[in-house]
């Protein structure tokens, strides 16, 4: 997995998916997502200037020079990739065409409100896997505590139109958005799993990080936000082996893990335990980690227990 | 039907004790008596005996039956302006929640400046309950600034870091072997026996009047409270309102926190902006302070006394600190007589400013012809200096000693004043310090044996000076005096018969300069129906529901 420090001089990296295969990132640069209000994403902060259509080409054409064959590519533009106002239709039709290989499967990103019957017809053909962050399943959730400007039922239209072209569905869950306590998210997290199991064949959990110009940093600062501990994630790892047993991928890479503005314990047993989880990840296989311990586990189940007693404000650090 | 107090220590109905801010009170209908913890009545948090359980947001007694409390639940942080921001009065609250207290407590000065403008908005009546406090060091110093409960989380929190808590020591590590879950078990049941014993300790503290000093004393071991009583005492215009003008404990300084302590803030500032010396004193002596209190009890001062010559023209200042100047006229006055310091000699570079700065403030409004200084370190001399007065030093080697005695008394024969007035002006003096105006005319006079003073106008007594009451008490004709010249200590009060108290309910508007323990004057209908001691601020009679706001001494 590669930093965000590194990120800056290079848009692409690789990655080790499920089942042992290889996957090929890029990073696309774009002018951004245009909605840009969710309370926890850093990206409202850095939009960037206009990109030509040429400058994304030249993205594209640059990260593709460092392809080795992967089993699969992914293309993440910190927005939506069906968006017309980041990527004109015909430039999106232009940079189809760049990828090699038109059997591999290809991941991109988009918002609801840009799968359209339009902005999929163009892709036919192709193997293609599309994410949206549905984030919640609780259109309250969306509403107060990720503002994420869409409800549950227009994931549930796109994630149909995805289907009717073949397409692969990938829904990305949050874990712990603010104004939630430990238990409440977790809570919240295992009722999406449920329901995006139903609509999705990929499940990606991501944990809330603590990314500059965000609300969520505000709190933070003011100490009434806590990243999610890494036993809740592991909680809902193992809670969603029994989609993993029909056939469903569950999935987590949090970034900032086990550091202080990531999901994390008590930092001493942080480090195995994202090992494992991402062994586990791998193989899609969430049994092992039943076994994982460390006295701070006890912390853990105080603050799921505790912290309405204190309005939601986290107890431990 | 709002709940009656009951008095702790007599069990009678009637106001609860109220000192500074921390307040001992017992609801008899809903059975919480407060400053108090709550356990947390939870699986996860082992089952102890406690008078008060919380569950679920709602208050249980020790037989964990509900408590009903009409609440309001707020964040400090965001809501004090929307909720609070109205005249609270109207709202009848008997319990205020704060949600976020555990995010406020790690910034001590935010904490302290939005609880004690919480109090402030809501006045005293209502419980003010701190969701996800209770370190042992931090009760003292949170009751002392108004909070009344508190909860068992700290202790779940302590214990969980194999910390216990330790109230005159720093938190301790505790390291076993034991299984950590019976570790943690044994660990919580110390810390909350800690707790419940420290809140048996503030209520001692409350009930002797000595709830600052254990405040200063906790926040020895605890950076943020440390950092919250100095926001407190910073926050001097509110604080100031709830502290009480006169107390029978002795308040002792024994750090550079008390130097903010608002009586002793208070004290200084009076004395640099208001004190007026009696006219016919020419000639300002400055002298040590003594341990034993009043001063001119003490051995050194009654030897100083002895050897001054023409005292009708001498002005006595002792210089001291928390207090800067104490003129031998206030040496009755409260905090006068009850301050307590360690007399090593040793004078802090903070106290030495603060001497100067009032030494400088009081030349300002006093003008001597000479100065005489008796005394061992004389650091403020370029003060005297600046303000073009001559000093005599006759201090030799000991303030005490034959050499320096008759220094004192060469330095004071020379002066030829007519002292005639010198009690009554020294009498007006005081009443300038405690009213703001001087009452007694030329006509009155003076009697009683020092310390006990009288004053007389025409054969009918009006006030009387004692070390116990350590201030001006006045008679009905002492009252009209004050209230042709002030009417800062006014209550107007509806029209019934006066017997022992004055309660709340009884009164339509006080004046809110009147603190705790100050002379209030009854009127009604414009006349002066009678005079008592205020209980409570002038602030607190105009906000509380209910309580005894004046005690009687005199009606008509």
């Amino acid at each position: 997995m590669s930093s965000r420090k590194s990120m800056k001089s290079m848009n692409f990296w690789r990655e080790n998916e499920v089942f042992g295969k290889r996957a090929f990132v890029i990073l696309l640069e774009t002018s951004g997502c245009s909605w840009r209000s969710c309370y926890m994403c850093g990206y409202n902060y850095k939009r960037t200037c206009e990109k030509s259509d040429q400058d994304l080409i030249n993205q594209i054409e640059s990260a593709l020079l460092n392809y080795k064959d992967e089993d699969m590519i992914k293309i993440f533009t910190s927005g939506s990739f069906l968006d017309d106002s980041e990527i004109n239709p015909t430039t999106r039709k232009r940079i189809l065409d760049l990828l090699p290989d038109r059997d591999k499967q290809i991941t991109i990103e988009s918002r609801p409100e840009f799968i359209t019957e339009k902005n999929l017809k163009p892709l036919k053909g192709r193997n293609i896997e599309v994410a949206i962050g549905l984030e919640s399943s609780n259109n309250t959730v969306l509403k107060n505590c990720v503002n994420k400007g869409f409800k549950v039922e227009d994931f549930v239209e796109a994630s149909k139109k995805i289907s009717n072209y073949g397409f692969k569905r990938k829904a990305y869950l949050l874990l712990k958005p603010p104004f939630l306590s430990e238990k409440e998210a977790l809570i919240d997290l295992k009722n999406s799993i449920d329901f995006a199991s139903r609509y999705a064949d990929t499940i990606s959990i991501n944990p809330v990080n603590i990314q500059n110009g965000t609300l969520v940093k505000r709190l933070w600062i003011e100490r009434k936000y806590r990243p999610p501990w890494l036993w809740s994630l592991v909680d809902a790892l193992i809670y969603s082996q029994k989609y993993v047993g029909k056939g469903k991928v569950v999935v987590s890479m949090p970034s900032g893990a086990g550091r202080e503005r990531g999901v994390h314990n008590c930092f001493s047993c942080d480090t195995e335990i994202i090992k494992k989880m991402d062994k586990c990840r791998i193989k899609q296989n969430y049994d092992d980690l039943k076994d994982l311990s460390c006295d701070c586990i006890e912390k853990w189940k105080d603050s799921l227990a505790l912290e309405k007693y204190v309005f939601g404000n986290p107890i431990y650090p | 039907m709002s709940a009656p107090y009951v008095d702790p220590r007599s069990g009678q109905k009637g106001q609860s004790e109220k000192m500074v801010l921390g307040r001992i009170r017992i609801f008899r209908d809903v059975k919480i008596e407060t400053p108090n913890v709550a356990l947390i009545d939870d699986e996860r948090v082992p089952s102890e005996r406690a008078e008060l359980f919380i569950r679920n947001g709602v208050f249980l007694d020790e037989n964990k039956k509900e408590i009903q409390l009409d609440s309001l639940e707020l964040d400090l942080y965001s809501d004090l302006n929307d909720i609070v921001g109205s005249d609270l009065n109207d709202v009848e609250m008997k319990l205020y929640i704060v949600k976020d207290s555990l995010s406020m407590a790690k910034n001590p000065k935010l904490f302290a400046r939005k609880i004690l403008e919480l109090r402030k908005r809501v006045g005293t009546d209502p419980l003010i309950y701190c969701s996800g406090i209770g370190r042992i060091n931090e009760i003292a110093p949170l009751v002392y600034c108004g909070v009344d409960l508190f909860d068992s989380l700290q202790c779940t929190i302590a214990s969980r870091n194999a910390t216990l808590m330790n109230p005159s020591f720093m938190d301790t590590k505790e390291t076993s072997f034991m299984d950590t879950k019976e570790t943690d078990e044994k660990l919580f049941k110390e810390n909350f026996d800690g707790v419940k014993n420290e809140i048996e300790v503030v209520k001692k503290a409350i009930k002797m009047g000595s709830l600052r000093e254990l405040a200063e004393a906790r926040s020895l071991y605890d950076s943020s409270m440390n950092v919250f009583l100095r926001e407190i005492d910073d926050e001097y215009s509110t604080i100031e309102i709830f502290s009480p003008v006169r107390s029978s404990a002795k308040l002792k300084s024994l750090s550079t926190y008390s130097l903010t302590r608002p009586e002793f803030k208070r004290y200084r500032k009076k004395i640099c902006e208001l004190y007026r010396k009696p006219e016919s004193a020419n000639v300002l002596l400055l002298l040590p302070c003594s341990a034993k209190k009043p001063y001119s009890f003490s051995r050194s001062h009654k030897l100083f006394i002895r050897n001054i010559r023409n005292r009708g023209g001498v002005h006595e200042v002792i210089v001291t600190s928390p207090l800067a100047l104490v003129p031998r006229e206030l040496e009755l006055f409260y905090p006068c007589a009850n301050y307590d310091i360690p007399v090593s000699g040793h004078w802090y570079e903070d106290e030495k400013t603060m001497i100067k700065n009032c030494l400088d403030e009081f030349l300002k409004r006093n003008g001597y012809e000479r100065a005489i200084v008796h005394f061992e370190d004389p650091f403020f001399l370029d003060v005297l200096k600046s303000h073009q007065i001559e000093c005599d030093i006759t201090y030799e080697g000991k303030a005490t000693s034959p050499e320096s005695l008759e220094n004192l008394i060469k330095a004071t024969s020379k002066i030829h004043v007519n002292g005639k007035n010198r009690s009554l002006e020294d009498i007006n003096s005081i009443s300038n310090f405690q009213f703001g105006v001087r009452i007694f005319d030329e006509s009155c006079k003076i009697g009683g044996k020092y310390p006990y003073q009288k004053v007389y106008r025409h054969k009918k007594q009006m006030a009387m000076l004692s070390p116990e009451r350590q201030m001006l008490s006045l008679t009905i004709d002492g009252a009209v005096a004050l209230n042709e010249k002030t009417s800062d200590f006014d209550v107007e009060i509806e029209d019934f018969e006066l017997k022992g108290a004055v309660c709340v309910p009884g009164i339509l508007k006080a004046s809110e300069m009147i603190r705790e323990g100050d002379e209030a004057v009854l009127i009604c209908n414009k006349k002066i129906k009678g005079i008592g001691v205020a209980t409570m601020s002038g602030f607190e009679m105009n906000r509380a529901k209910r309580g005894v706001a004046i005690k009687m001494r005199h009606h008509l």
